[in-house]
């Protein structure tokens, strides 16, 4: 097949970032209409090829690319891929290229280097989705606050976006310290037990290693993927950096970047230490509980709208978390479609936000009102995404939250995590208590301060449309995703699930 | 011939949804439909979809019953499944709804011909008949949560359709969030019964087949113990109350009375919230495994019909009298249902569905809220008096129900009473409102609106003689008694509209006040406590205060342990400055110090090329 012959790990990820650097050069000039439009072009061919990846895939690890990088240490720089990697490709550069056009006019000033920021940013998150060893992923993980600290710092929405920016950079910075110690104990102590140096992800074995020592590195590594999942009381940098950060940006952070928190769960935690997981899955598991709950409750009372959605997203991955700790098949597939689900509905629920942001200038939500009667196709789309928030059938909210419930009540771990999946239960009323209270004091009522001049804009019907027909999509066939998650589970092995 | 019917119904059920997404798209676009076709679209699906199902509910009588199934999420040994069950109960339920709605929407095209959204309105009205239909010919109880949930969304959209009223929105948003919260419990039992059959089973029970009910009953007896069989039966069940606003969750069908009377008269009356009364019918192999549900259900029934009759006394508007009669008929449904007569109870259903669709829509012939300005005044036309005659049990199928009631819980004296009870209540309530209101007299051209009534009611008042057994017995005297009360009570102290018993009855006994008081109240504050210990987070210095710390160590040990050798060689200078008089000494504190320097910057340089140098080197290996 001569369209499979192209596909080149390499290329994907640092496609975004060569493209980028063209932008640098001094062709374009410094607010350029055409670095835009080059952009959106450029991250719609990334789309594309990874859609290829999606297409040509055949079962089984793709490891296209590891060339020695410290040998001595037998750490290489590589790159592989399978389906969960695939799946989280995709997800980020649909929601990169959908922030790219959501961009249009929320970003003012200084175009030139937000565009190449943003195709860096994305070559650092595809770099730690699609990482095959330990030290790859650890330098695409540092890498990835770059960018993210000067797109969160510099083209801000809220009064105080670059303290948000560096809380975010310190806490992350911070998460990863624990990560980097727990990173080389594994390194370290796999190489003393099986006396092999190898940092590549799939060939870890601690089969031999202690479980105390174990369970010690889980936890060291929990403690870094836990800042940016977040689990709550390391989560204080999320409401701030969402906040302040600008619509695309936001919609990137919650749609991608807590991503890679809950994936790097699944692929150390989980994947290379299932032993000491075991252990470890109940306190997780209750953590997520307290995720789930607490930030379905603070949610209630913010009045910024803006954050309230950014506490949905703290809500969203405890579920997302407690289907990853139920540790059997049902639980993973619901923890890996919700991560889906949910990219694609934070990054609606932060468009509408920065829609309303944009006409009305106003982010309290008592101040704001009758929306729907100037804005009824905003209206319409911020309607169907609320819902799929809150679990409605049909759409793909709802298949998430209930595979991952199902997973946790089929948890052969402990009765705990059981108990947990139906505590979470609850969840489903608070979480429509807030959004309906988003919904009923935008929208509903008497026109008040706020009139919006027009209605969405072109582009912003674009980029809500293809959420929407994604949910849906996504929702009634689910097995469009289901079957691609199946086959994580042929690809790694048995043994590991 | 009618295997057709039976086979091809998925299609036809598909089709209102196809209908929904085709007018959603075409309103996002831009696209402008005119009234007569999206009245033709919705039409003919309701018209096409009543055909199949009276054609599928001949094949039940000729074919059995049939199953069309197709897997929905499958993750290995666990499946969950959408399909078509045609069996008796689900045909019967569908045809029902399907003419109900036919009618109805027929009675909408000319009842909001001046609505300005007129699209939504009849898209909504397409993913209600989806909905519904997908709730009704559910094969398994999964399905059933799925329509069951789009239902209550539809119910919301419906009742904040006119979005720019406040009280109106309110009103969805109350009604929304009682209906989740039963939906939730519902959804929890669900999950547990999936959750049960996927441990304790085999693989083909996950799907929580109807046809394997009372074998997954008793496994799922078999593997609880007592009180967490009736937590799962109470879990289920709470879903059931909420649809069918049971007490204590009856309010919300009073805020469900903001929607446009044909929304109350398809939705609220006559279709979805009987579908509490069908969950109960298809999970009554599980109920029946403890006794105490089954009496619960009865009780609770009973209780409901009491108690909202009672309400409906006493209130002001013709809407919430015919609201809360509702509750009150549906919970003498769940009380036949929970007493075993499930053929009373699906009868009473039809019935009572059309009943009240007839009363709503009579209502809405002379109560018309785009041609009123003053919706105070209320009047009735007398359409509104046979539809009274019906439910009250004086007269028509109305009058055979009633009777099959009394025969029904005849064993039971305390029961008797209480039905006596409850439909004397009944004729006081609907006569009283046929002596309080004037006659309209209509001059407003709306032949669509007349035909819909009258078909209902002539339905109503045909099947009277296609039940057999209709006998002049204690319900219709008790009845007759109270519409004579009510007829002289009303007439002679003209007592005035603000309610006759007292207060607290009109006022519902305060529970909606209770919850929206109160509880709210408390889970705004539940929620400003969090908020509060979320911002003590945020702020939390103690990070901070742990990194100051550790910097003051370092600090420490800098100074004192760290600095100790060039502390120690400075005193060896000084103490050689002191025995070397003349010698340069500042020249070789210089020299010290580049020396150092240089050498730093050596290491480091071979610290950071050290890979490269080994590797140079060919590894250490």
């Amino acid at each position: 097949m001569f369209l499979s012959n192209i596909l080149s790990l390499p290329i994907l990820i640092f496609l975004p970032l060569i493209l980028g650097l063209v932008i640098l050069l001094p062709i374009f000039s410094k607010n350029d209409i055409y670095i835009r439009r080059y952009a959106k072009v450029c991250f719609v061919i990334h789309l594309l090829y990874s859609l290829l990846f999606w297409m040509f895939y055949s079962n089984g690890y793709i490891t296209l690319y590891a060339p020695d990088w410290i040998k001595p240490l037998g750490v290489k720089f590589g790159f592989a891929m399978d389906e969960l990697s695939l799946l989280m490709t995709i997800l980020t550069s649909l929601i990169f290229t959908l922030g790219a056009i959501a961009s249009k006019l929320h970003i003012r000033y200084g175009q030139k280097y937000y565009y190449a920021l943003l195709l860096f940013f994305e070559t650092t998150i595809l770099g730690i989705f699609n990482a095959a060893d330990i030290f790859t992923f650890f330098l695409f993980w540092e890498l990835e606050l770059i960018p993210a600290y000067f797109l969160i710092g510099y083209w801000g929405e809220g009064a105080n976006s670059r303290k948000s920016a560096m809380k975010f950079v310190l806490y992350t910075f911070l998460g990863s310290l624990f990560m980097l110690v727990g990173l080389i104990m594994l390194h370290y102590f796999s190489y003393l037990a099986a006396n092999t140096l190898n940092g590549q992800i799939s060939m870890y074995d601690l089969s031999k290693v202690g479980v105390g020592l174990q369970i010690l590195i889980s936890m060291l590594l929990l403690i870094g993927f836990g800042v940016k999942l977040p689990i709550v009381p390391i989560h204080s940098w999320l409401p701030d950096a969402h906040t302040d950060a600008a619509t695309p940006i936001s919609m990137i952070l919650a749609g991608v970047l807590l991503k890679t928190g809950a994936y790097a769960i699944i692929r150390f935690n989980f994947q290379i230490l299932p032993e000491a997981f075991q252990y470890l899955a109940p306190i997780v598991a209750a953590f997520a509980l307290i995720n789930i709950i607490y930030a379905a409750l603070v949610a209630y009372s913010q009045t910024d709208i803006k954050r309230i959605v950014a506490y949905s997203s703290i809500s969203n991955m405890g579920l997302i978390l407690l289907g990853i700790c139920a540790m059997n098949v049902i639980g993973l597939t619901g923890s890996i479609f919700h991560m889906i689900a949910h990219g694609l509905i934070a990054a609606g629920l932060f468009m509408v936000c920065g829609i309303v942001l944009l006409r009305c200038k106003e982010r309290d939500i008592n101040k704001l009102g009758g929306l729907a009667k100037s804005m009824p196709r905003l209206f319409g789309f911020a309607t169907i995404i609320v819902l799929a928030s809150i679990g409605v059938p049909a759409l793909a909210g709802f298949v998430g939250e209930v595979i991952t419930i199902i997973g946790a009540l089929a948890s052969e771990l402990s009765d705990a995590i059981k108990f947990i999946g139906i505590f979470s239960l609850p969840v489903l009323i608070l979480s429509s208590c807030y959004l309906l209270k988003f919904l009923h004091k935008g929208f509903y009522g008497e026109e008040e301060s706020c009139k919006p001049s027009s209605d969405i804009a072109n582009h912003e019907f674009v980029v809500l449309g293809i959420i929407v027909l994604l949910l849906i999509i996504f929702g009634c066939y689910p097995a469009a995703i289901i079957n691609t998650i199946q086959n994580i589970f042929v690809t790694n092995g048995a043994v590991i699930w | 011939m009618s295997e057709f019917f039976a086979a091809n119904l998925v299609w036809v059920l598909l089709y209102p949804f196809w209908a929904f997404i085709l007018i959603g798209i075409g309103r996002f676009l831009g696209v402008r439909m005119s009234k007569p076709l999206l009245t033709g679209i919705t039409l003919f699906g309701s018209g096409l979809g009543l055909v199949f199902s009276l054609g599928a509910l001949v094949n039940v009588f000729i074919n059995g019953a049939s199953e069309y199934l197709c897997s929905f999420i499958k993750i290995q040994k666990f499946l969950l499944q959408l399909g078509v069950g045609v069996d008796l109960l689900s045909m019967i339920c569908l045809s029902l709804l399907f003419f109900i709605s036919f009618f109805i929407q027929l009675y909408s095209s000319s009842y909001m011909g001046s609505e300005p959204k007129y699209y939504r309105y009849f898209g909504y009205m397409n993913l209600f008949n989806f909905s519904m239909a997908l709730l009704l010919v559910s094969p398994n109880l999964f399905q059933i949560y799925i329509g069951w949930e789009l239902v209550g969304v539809v119910s919301y959209l419906l009742i904040g359709f006119k979005y720019s009223n406040p009280i109106k929105s309110i009103s969805a948003v109350k009604a929304f969030i009682i209906n989740k919260i039963g939906d939730t419990m519902l959804l929890g039992g669900v999950v547990s019964l999936i959750y049960i059959m996927y441990a304790y089973s085999t693989s083909q029970f996950v799907t929580l087949d109807f046809s394997d009910f009372n074998l997954i009953s008793s496994v799922a007896y078999a593997h609880t113990n007592n009180f967490t069989f009736i937590v799962l039966c109470m879990l289920l069940f709470a879903g059931v109350m909420t649809k069918s606003a049971q007490f204590p969750f009856h309010t919300w069908l009073q805020d469900a009375m903001s929607a446009p009377t044909p929304v109350s008269a398809l939705i609220h009356s006559a279709t979805m919230v009987a579908a509490g009364v069908f969950l109960t019918i298809r999970l009554l192999p599980l109920f029946t495994m403890s006794k105490d549900m089954l009496i619960f259900i009865v009780m609770l029934g009973m209780f409901t019909a009491l108690f909202c009759s009672l309400c409906a006394i006493c209130q002001k508007n013709i809407k919430s009298v015919l609201a809360y009669s509702t509750s009150a008929n549906l919970g003498l449904m769940l009380a036949a249902v929970g007493f075993g007569n499930v053929n009373l109870a699906v009868l009473f259903l039809i019935v009572h569905g059309l009943i009240k669709a007839a009363l709503f829509l009579s209502y809405g012939l002379s109560n018309n809220e785009y041609f009123k300005n003053n919706t105070e005044e209320q009047t009735i036309s007398p359409s509104f008096i046979i539809g009274a005659f019906a439910l009250s049990g004086l007269a028509f199928a109305g009058l055979n129900c009633k009777e099959q009631f009394f025969l029904t819980f005849k064993p039971n004296i305390f029961l008797t009473i209480e039905f006596l009870l409850v439909s004397f209540m009944c004729a006081v309530y609907i006569f009283r409102l046929c002596c309080l209101y004037p006659l309209s007299s209509n001059k407003r051209k709306n032949v669509p609106e007349q035909l819909s009534v009258w078909i209902f009611l002539t339905v109503v008042i045909v099947s009277t003689f296609m039940v057999n057994g209709s006998i002049l017995g204690a319900p219709f005297w008790i009845a007759f008694v109270g519409a004579i009360v009510a007829i002289v009570l009303t007439l002679r102290t003209k007592y005035t509209k603000s309610g006759c018993v007292s207060i607290v009855c009109e006022k519902g006994f305060y529970i909606d006040r209770f919850y929206s008081r109160v509880v709210f109240n408390l889970y705004e504050r539940f929620t400003s406590i969090f908020s509060r210990i979320d911002i003590w987070i945020s702020d939390n210095k103690l990070l901070f205060y742990i990194a100051r710390y550790f910097v003051r160590c370092a600090e420490w040990v800098e100074k004192n342990i760290f600095e100790l050798p060039v502390k120690l060689i400075v005193l060896c200078l000084r103490f050689a400055s002191k025995e070397v008089e003349h010698a340069q000494i500042r020249n070789i504190q210089t020299y010290i110090t580049y020396g150092a320097l240089i050498l730093g910057i050596i290491f480091s340089a071979i610290l950071l090329m050290y890979s490269f140098i080994i590797n140079s080197l060919g590894g250490i290996g």
